[in-house]
């Protein structure tokens, strides 16, 4: 069976499309960040969050009652589909003991609802120092993994596929975050996971078709570099299309059938998944062309 | 070979989560039926000899699954030393981990985690635990002091004194939220409304002071402010909370500040029924405590030249109890009362005496509890959805490219088998994202066989020979395979140093899942493929 055959599309002559495009989504997705911004997860600000599950349905009012009788007015409340609460403070008890206000909770809970029996779920509380020392954690590891892979790239290729790739990669996470903020999902230390995998993901991707463009160069000298990259892009076009779906086939599984802190993960992949194989056909190698065009290197001639 | 190594490196695992449940289900069967004294002894040695082999598999090379998945806790504690030398701050983490690590043991915790971590912090993680009564267990400093009590008229004496000094400095003034409180009060002549004096309830009990239990923290306040007016070498300290008919009261003592003996030299705690006088604690748990030879030689000093007067027991700043000294105790045994009807207070504060008081105060920093109910769920929504997604994959290669297919797909199924299996022998622990990094391995898995078969298709397309495509398309695109994978790796090497438990264990399924993968597609495939083509004369490959 084939899905795709013999392909001539002309990814190359038709970039300044792609480029607009791309630079659009790029926008729209800065533009969410930094007006939209994230909901961040209990690990990155700090306080608590908890989970509750009442035996019979509760109303969202009653449990805010008990929160400000608590004196914690603060507090946001939030139903989940499952009809649990998701209650979160600001952190910090008065002691520096970040289990205070679960404990708290749960004793109100009793004294408040007598005739109901709940479990509390889940249960995170994240100090103010562990959630700042977590931040640089998250950024030293990102920057890290570009870093990684923009040695590893320009070392096996060369500095302009390495360029090329960590603008792909950049492009992509910037579009992954842009969905972040529009579907409002909170970024956890499980998200920042799959955002990582993303880029790894999109590497790979660029990886192959940049590798297919080195190999072409090689072999045929006639045509120009921007015509050789057109035939590399064609050439490994099923394999991308392919190894994207397949992919795809798990993290969609994932997105329908899992619990919501997997399918929160599964979400970011697929998304990026399909902007990383979108990337790594229409962007990489036309970033490539163009750095080639405007600063010839020596081996084309 | 790597089969079979693969298969008794994952056996353990199987049994324990596979084999073991169906056999524990199957245990609690037979004691429910069991319908002699001698049918349910003879069941319940095999539970125990069950609960063995458990244990014992434990110990060997499994996987583990995280707390995510089972449920449990997870905590980060950190020693507050702000009140202690730098020596003490220094060795604070080991005497704390030794000290909670005895608590957890007697506890009777099921494959519990704790070590220190970076910063001197201590992590403690207990799979499937009574939230509550961990927290307890863990926290309690356990500092037991015996200390003298002052009857109670002096103690009206000196809060009247610390009264009339804060008031002539000015001190004193009427608390707000008081006022309406004191309308109703009938003791509010002991004092202007707001004073220490004006808080106390005197409803029935000779021994002691009592205020209300929700004025305490108003009451300890100004007892705070009055502090250089208490009388020399004395101190302020409160009971627990107690239900009287009338509400929740708590008592005032006031101990000499010097501890007629510390719990240092406690030898053993344990837990018992209250057997006494008292009507009011028949049916009670109470803890009685020995002191060791040189604590119980001090004991019989001090209890015999204070008979009459009473010593109170304090734990933590807090009273719990002050009983008066009868005659001198020269056994060194003891007995703290508490409110206790089902036992498990008495129990776990045993525990706590028995192993020591930590060298400092410690806090929560950071708390991740996961219900047992949640995990389940995860788990198994999480494994369907794999599954789901790996047939998925499973069938498009097969139908993609027919013969092979059956090769990648058999590929993926060895690398899923032996990934699970160096999970194991690492002992690593899955966790809810390592379950989704397992099933990404999976749509990924297929990609060497993919960047391999398109690349034979495009040989044989000019012309090639099968064995010659198949040849080339392996060589070709083996250095792409390698590129492809080692960015992905560096990756997960970065995601590694994030270094949160579950995020980890995601990174090290992703990286070990990587590594196989370029193992079984490209060399156990293209082994399968030599093996064919030599053997059978192949004109066309359909792939």
């Amino acid at each position: 069976m084939k899905l795709i055959g013999n392909t001539n599309i002309q990814f190359i002559k038709n970039r300044k499309i792609f480029f607009i495009i791309s630079l659009l989504l790029v926008l729209v997705s800065v533009l969410l960040i930094v007006f939209k911004g994230f909901r961040y997860g209990v690990d990155f600000t700090g306080g608590g969050l908890v989970q509750v599950h009442f035996s019979q349905p509760v109303k969202i009012d009653a449990v805010r009652s008990v929160l400000s009788a608590m004196g914690e007015s603060g507090a946001s409340i939030q139903q989940t589909e499952t009809g649990d609460f998701l209650i979160r403070v600001k952190p910090r008890d008065k002691a520096g003991d970040e289990s205070g206000f679960s404990t708290r909770l749960r004793q109100q809970f009793a004294a408040s609802f007598p005739n109901i029996t709940f479990e509390i779920v889940r249960d995170e509380a994240v100090g103010p120092r562990i959630s700042k020392e977590l931040q640089s954690k998250v950024l030293l590891a990102i920057l890290l993994g570009i870093i990684g892979i923009l040695i590893y790239v320009s070392f096996r290729f060369d500095f302009r596929f390495g360029t090329g790739a960590v603008l792909a990669l950049i492009h992509d996470t910037l579009i992954v975050l842009g969905f972040c903020s529009l579907f409002n999902k909170e970024i956890t230390t499980t998200l920042i996971a799959a955002i990582l995998t993303v880029i790894g993901y999109s590497v790979n991707d660029s990886i192959v078709i940049s590798d297919r463009i080195r190999e072409d160069t090689r072999k045929i000298r006639k045509e120009s570099f921007a015509e050789v990259a057109n035939l590399a892009i064609n050439q490994t076009l099923s394999r991308t299309v392919i190894t994207g779906l397949t992919t795809l086939f798990v993290t969609i599984a994932l997105l329908v059938l899992a619990t919501a802190e997997i399918r929160d993960f599964a979400f970011v992949m697929t998304v990026g998944i399909i902007f990383g194989t979108y990337s790594s056909i229409f962007i990489v190698a036309n970033l490539v062309v163009e750095t080639e065009e405007r600063f010839p290197t020596r081996r084309r001639r | 070979m790597i089969i079979i190594i693969a298969g008794f490196l994952l056996w353990p695992s199987f049994q324990l989560y596979i084999l073991l449940p169906r056999q524990e289900r199957f245990l609690k069967e037979k004691l429910a039926q069991a319908v002699t004294r001698a049918d349910s002894q003879a069941v319940l040695t095999e539970m125990v000899e069950f609960n063995r082999h458990k244990a014992a598999l434990y110990e060997k090379r499994i996987i583990h699954l995280g707390l995510d998945l089972v449920g449990g806790m997870h905590v980060v504690l950190d020693i507050d030393r702000s009140q202690l030398s730098e020596e003490e701050a220094r060795r604070a983490p080991d005497l704390a981990l030794e000290v909670i690590r005895n608590r957890i043991d007697q506890f009777g915790v099921f494959e519990p985690t704790i070590q220190k971590t970076d910063k001197g912090r201590i992590l403690v993680q207990l799979p499937g635990v009574d939230r509550e009564r961990a927290l307890n267990i863990i926290k309690q400093p356990a500092h037991l002091t015996f200390q003298l009590v002052e009857e109670k008229a002096k103690v009206y004496d000196a809060l009247k004194v610390i009264d009339e000094k804060l008031q002539t400095a000015g001190l004193i003034t009427p608390v707000v939220d008081t006022v309406s409180r004191v309308e109703s009060d009938t003791t509010s002549e002991r004092g202007i409304p707001g004073s220490l004096l004006s808080y106390i309830k005197d409803e029935g009990d000779e021994l002691d002071l009592m205020i209300a239990a929700d004025d305490t923290a108003a009451f300890s306040r100004l007892l705070l402010q009055g502090r250089e007016f208490w009388p020399q070498g004395y101190e302020f300290r409160f009971g627990p909370v107690e239900a009287e008919e009338y509400g929740k009261v708590v008592r005032v003592y006031l101990l000499k500040s010097e501890p007629e003996l510390v719990g240092t030299r406690l030898r053993r705690a344990e837990p018992a029924i209250y057997q006494g006088a008292d009507l009011e604690r028949a049916n009670t748990w109470v803890v009685n405590f020995e002191l060791d030879r040189e604590g119980a030689a001090r004991f019989a000093q001090v209890t015999g030249r204070n008979v009459g007067r009473r010593l109170a027991i304090v734990l933590d700043g807090v009273v719990r109890s002050a009983p008066r000294i009868q005659e001198r105790i020269p056994n060194g045994r003891g007995q703290i009362t508490m409110n206790d009807r089902r036992g498990d207070k008495a129990k776990d504060l045993s525990i706590v005496l028995n192993s020591g008081a930590l060298p400092a105060p410690v806090v929560v920093v950071e708390e991740r509890s996961i219900g047992a109910s949640l995990g389940a769920d995860a788990i198994r929504r999480g494994l369907i959805a794999s599954a789901v997604g790996a047939i998925a994959v499973l069938l498009f290669m097969l139908v993609y490219y027919g013969a092979g297919g059956i090769l990648a797909d058999l590929a993926l199924f060895l690398n899923i088998f032996l990934l699970l299996s160096i999970l194991a022998a690492l002992r690593a622990t899955l966790t809810l994202p390592g379950l989704a990094g397992i099933a990404l391995t999976i749509g990924m898995a297929v990609d060497a066989n993919v960047l391999v078969f398109e690349r034979i298709r495009e040989e044989s397309k000019s012309g090639k020979t099968p064995m010659a495509a198949v040849d080339t398309g392996y060589q070709r695109a083996l250095v792409t395979i390698i590129d492809a994978n080692a960015t992905t790796i560096i990756t997960a090497i970065a995601l590694y140093f994030i270094g949160s438990g579950p995020v980890r264990g995601f990174a090290i399924t992703l990286a070990v899942g990587l590594v196989i993968n370029v193992m079984t597609a490209v060399f156990l495939t293209r082994f399968i493929f030599d093996l064919f083509l030599s053997r059978f004369e192949v004109k066309t490959l359909r792939i």
